[in-house]
């Protein structure tokens, strides 16, 4: 009974021009509108979507491209400077080589015509130890060193002035120099500088 | 033989010209659906025509959109294997040396050095036969001697003059009798040096 009731409607609906243009137009935007929200907004809105993944897909590649590029130049340059990397691990090492520092002051010493008495790694003394950790980061470990040496003032000057620039790094903590004078057997003076020095060396935990 | 007349002949004619169809098909009163179907492949067709060819527009850009898409997660995988070798290889060592070079730079720059506070003060020394001894513990310095009361005023006046030293005081200066006689004293002047830091690197 309904569905005549409609048919009728509808045929009434479509009996005169003006109702049958209102009934063109109204269908048209059903359509286009029916269209619109089955169709074209679904696929415009994953368009967009998949648009901006691939906005971030971008984004990653250049990241990733730039890293790469960073990486190769850096594997190039480490290949082209593998002597000067092999000598920065020697005056930087990654844990204490006594004999190497024992064997750096030494020729330091015997260059400058210095006698080396006596060479002590202090394990006991922790204040400049942790002073070094605090200053420079947990990856950072010294050595406390002491030494006596003796020679004439100038050669002892140029010993410390090694000291200051040795590229291993031994930083002066403290230090004293004690002029001696002793009158010989013969009556003659002999003045000889007693030099004390305690050094910070630095390794580099791996 | 009957004759008939020439009228008779040409309504003849006329007769079989006209075809009366008496079954001539009648057509039926249109229906919603026929209007609805007239409308379909008239009006309609151009905006379905339109709307088709949104639809089929947008499905062209979706294939290129999702072989675009494709082709970056190729390039970002290929990327990601090269990634993983340099990055659990080099990457580490790379960051290690870079953090160790700092290190090595703040350690430098943070060290000190003595050798030129140390040359200055034995140049004001002029006296080579006693006993002297010149200490410096964190940058404060200090010097034990025994000396002509007068050489201990020079060396006292040069530091004092000297833009390396500051808080340069004779903190003891004892004499016992024969010293007084010789115009001779044991000392102890302290001094602060000025700036104990390396050439920054």
């Amino acid at each position: 009974m309904n569905k005549i009731n409609w048919q009728e409607r509808l045929n009434q609906l479509l009996a005169t021009g003006k109702n049958k243009s209102y009934f063109t137009v109204g269908i048209t935007v059903l359509f286009v509108v029916v269209m619109s929200i089955i169709g074209v907004v679904p696929a415009v809105s994953s368009l967009s979507s998949q648009a901006e993944d691939n906005i971030k897909r971008d984004e990653i590649l250049g990241k990733m491209e730039t890293k790469l590029k960073a990486l190769k130049t850096l594997a190039l340059q480490q290949d082209q400077n593998a002597e000067l990397v092999s000598y920065f691990s020697k005056i930087m090492p990654d844990s204490i080589n006594q004999k190497q520092v024992l064997d750096l002051l030494n020729s330091m010493a015997v260059s400058r015509n210095v006698f080396l008495s006596s060479f002590t790694f202090d394990n006991e003394s922790r204040e400049s130890v942790d002073r070094a950790k605090i200053l420079y980061g947990e990856k950072v470990n010294a050595q406390l060193i002491t030494l006596q040496s003796s020679g004439s003032k100038e050669d002892i000057i140029s010993f410390l002035k090694d000291i200051d620039t040795s590229a291993y790094i031994m930083s002066v903590e403290d230090f004293s120099i004690n002029r001696n004078t002793t009158i010989t057997e013969s009556g003659n003076s002999e003045t000889i500088y007693i030099f004390n020095l305690k050094v910070l060396t630095y390794y580099f935990e791996p | 033989m009957i004759e008939y007349s020439k009228s008779y002949y040409i309504d003849i004619e006329i007769m079989q010209k006209r075809n009366f169809n008496l079954l001539k098909p009648l057509q039926p009163p249109r229906t919603t659906w026929d209007r609805i179907y007239e409308w379909l492949i008239g009006k309609a067709r151009v905006v379905i025509l339109v709307t088709e060819l949104i639809v089929a527009t947008t499905f062209i850009f979706k294939v290129i959109v999702d072989t675009t898409a494709k082709n970056k997660d190729r390039e970002i995988e290929r990327n990601e294997k090269e990634l993983s070798f340099y990055g659990s290889e080099l990457e580490p060592k790379f960051r290690r040396l870079q953090l160790k070079s700092d290190k090595y730079s703040q350690i430098w720059n943070g060290a000190s050095e003595y050798t030129g506070a140390i040359t200055e003060v034995f140049s004001y020394i002029s006296s080579e036969s006693s006993n002297i001894s010149v200490n410096i513990v964190s940058g404060n310095l200090n010097i034990l001697g025994s000396d002509d009361l007068d050489e201990v005023r020079n060396i006292e006046s040069a530091m004092k003059s000297s833009k390396n030293f500051t808080n340069v005081t004779i903190d003891d200066l004892t004499l016992n009798q024969e010293e007084v006689k010789q115009n001779k004293g044991r000392y102890i002047l302290s001094a602060k040096i000025v700036d104990i830091k390396r050439d920054q690197i």
